[in-house]
């Protein structure tokens, strides 16, 4: 650079510069750019190496902040394919909030075309768990609501879930396998047929557990907010054996004891 | 706005230790927590901050700020910021004279800027703002640093002194960056100490480094090396006895490992304050700060 670059003009390079890392052979690519760039150089660090340092505390900033996020699809991964592969999910989606615990966002959508689906289902589970532990809390909807509820009010009883609610329909059974390659076994992708997945918080604590497909749906409907009536319409027609009323009853009674309804504002 | 008194010698709130402190009360004075990781809505963090705050003191320390980038100021950013300091009061917010971010990538690191008049005018003019949105005073951590520019035409502590004074903003000291930062670009650790101003240095850092043989690296991941407790006790002579904070990010200890660093702090506070009085004329015995 002939001239002393404006702060702009410096801030532009160097953010390239400290992007570089995971790449191969960034440490040539900073050695050539260091000659350009006024950065004081001395017999102990040249300016590419002082560059270097910043370029390497970026990444693995970053690298150990997904991988704490994401123990399982690290895992899953191995650590050789990680590290270059984290470059690759760099590049395309650089860091853009001031959280760190959100780098790993893009994680699961960036791997789905990328690696097996089970790979990518397990960095949705990693992500919906780290989700759910900062959502918002809300009061709770309880039995004792419910049972103080005059007989022509319940068509209206309006359903909401609490904000930690997450819902997924993963391919595989990532829940097991996630458990497994955490323990340090073999992920074992034959041991369980995939199910559907229901998350939430509790008393500071995510709690999981597997959920089949009419309780999902029902569930999602939740989430989105409808009435007990409009409810109890869409069971009747998921043409279950079960009377419809029964089981959104039933249904009720697992959501208020597990704490997944929030009550009305 | 009342002065905040001194607050005594206080530790990071970490995860490692949310545990222990539901459990139990820590022997020290108060605590300071990063900022970015309780802009959240809800959970176990925030839960365990609210436990926290009703015995301690509790200020903010933000790493995101990006105070000197180029790119716009966050206003999300600021906003999750002053809703933090309206729901738990802290006697002051601090961040890092650096920047984070450019062309709207963070990167998650406290990067260094050259010591020019541009610089100054940029980052008074954008300490104004965010005091301006905040309603209070910004406080500007110097950060360690691995580069220099050549193009400086001032030293750093000279940039700092500087920019309180033209932005009416306050100082963290952090003496463990000071030392790194001498090593790597071998300038006088002391007499970066004895140009900041006493009035406006309102908290102090303390924290353990690695040795990489080239460089120093600001690692906070073990004990505060001797070399920088000596300095720390220069400090305190000259400056008076300013609330301090043990740093460690890495590797964290038992909550006791922390609770004896601050002790030991403490003594060191205790035994400057007995021996004599401070240079400079400035009083002992402890001291308030102008927010």
């Amino acid at each position: 650079m002939a001239h002393e670059p404006t702060l702009l003009e410096l801030q532009h390079r160097l953010e390239t510069l400290f992007s570089l890392g995971g790449a191969p052979g960034y440490e040539e690519r900073l050695a050539e750019a260091a000659g350009s760039l006024p950065i004081h150089g001395d017999d102990r660090l040249d300016a590419g190496e002082r560059l270097g340092i910043y370029t390497g505390m970026i990444f693995a900033r970053i690298r150990d902040a997904i991988a704490e996020d994401f123990p399982a699809t690290v895992a899953a991964l191995g650590e050789d394919a990680w590290e270059p592969l984290l470059a690759r999910y760099l590049d395309e989606h650089p860091t853009d909030h001031p959280d760190l615990r959100l780098a790993g966002r893009h994680l699961p959508f960036f791997l789905r075309s990328r690696e097996p689906t089970w790979i990518a289902d397990l960095a949705d589970l990693e992500l919906a768990l780290m989700e759910s532990f900062t959502a918002a809390g809300a009061p709770l909807l309880t039995a004792d609501d419910l049972h103080t509820r005059a007989p022509e009010a319940w068509p209206g009883l309006f359903l909401r879930a609490v904000p930690s609610l997450r819902l997924l329909t993963p391919g595989s059974a990532c829940d097991r396998i996630r458990h497994r390659l955490l323990e340090d076994q073999s992920p074992d992708l034959e041991a369980a047929a995939p199910t559907g997945l229901c998350l939430w918080r509790r008393d500071l604590r995510v709690f999981q557990r597997r959920i089949e497909a009419t309780e999902l749906g029902a569930l999602d409907r939740v989430q989105t907010g409808i009435d007990f009536a409009s409810l109890c319409g869409w069971i009747a027609q998921q043409g279950i054996e079960q009377d419809p009323s029964a089981a959104v009853v039933g249904m009720l009674q697992r959501w208020l004891a597990d704490a997944l309804l929030a009550r009305e504002p | 706005m009342r002065p905040p008194a001194n607050l005594g010698i206080g530790i990071g709130l970490r995860t490692a230790h949310f545990g222990e402190l539901l459990e139990r009360s820590a022997r020290v004075d108060w605590f300071e927590a990063v900022s970015e990781n309780f802009m959240l809505d809800g959970g176990r963090p925030l839960h365990v901050l609210e436990h926290v705050r009703r015995d301690f003191p509790i200020v903010f320390h933000g790493v995101s700020l990006s105070i000197g980038t180029t790119d716009p100021i966050d206003d999300a950013y600021v906003g999750f910021l002053k809703t933090l300091t309206e729901r738990f009061e802290p006697p002051w917010i601090s961040d890092h004279l650096c920047w984070t971010r450019a062309k709207r990538h963070n990167l998650h690191d406290l990067l260094p800027l050259p010591w020019t008049e541009e610089v100054l005018a940029h980052v008074a003019e954008r300490v104004g703002r965010v005091q301006d949105a905040l309603g209070r005073r910004l406080v500007l951590e110097n950060a360690s640093s691995y580069l220099a520019f050549s193009h400086s035409t001032m030293t750093e502590a000279e940039f700092l002194v500087s920019l309180v004074e033209r932005a009416d903003c306050q100082i963290l000291l952090d003496v463990n960056n000071v030392y790194v930062s001498a090593f790597n670009h071998g300038f006088d650790a002391k007499a970066y100490i004895d140009a900041m101003p006493a009035d406006r240095v309102v908290q102090l850092h303390l924290a353990g480094h690695t040795d990489k043989g080239t460089h120093l690296l600001d690692t906070h991941d073990a004990p505060v090396c001797p070399e920088v407790w000596d300095l720390y006790r220069h400090t305190i002579r000259r400056l008076g006895p300013v609330p301090t904070l043990i740093e460690w990010d890495g590797d964290v200890p038992p909550l006791a490992t922390l609770e004896a660093e601050a002790a030991r702090a403490r003594r060191i506070c205790d035994e400057i304050a007995r021996a004599a009085p401070l240079q400079n004329g400035a009083p002992g015995g402890p001291r308030t700060h102008a927010a």
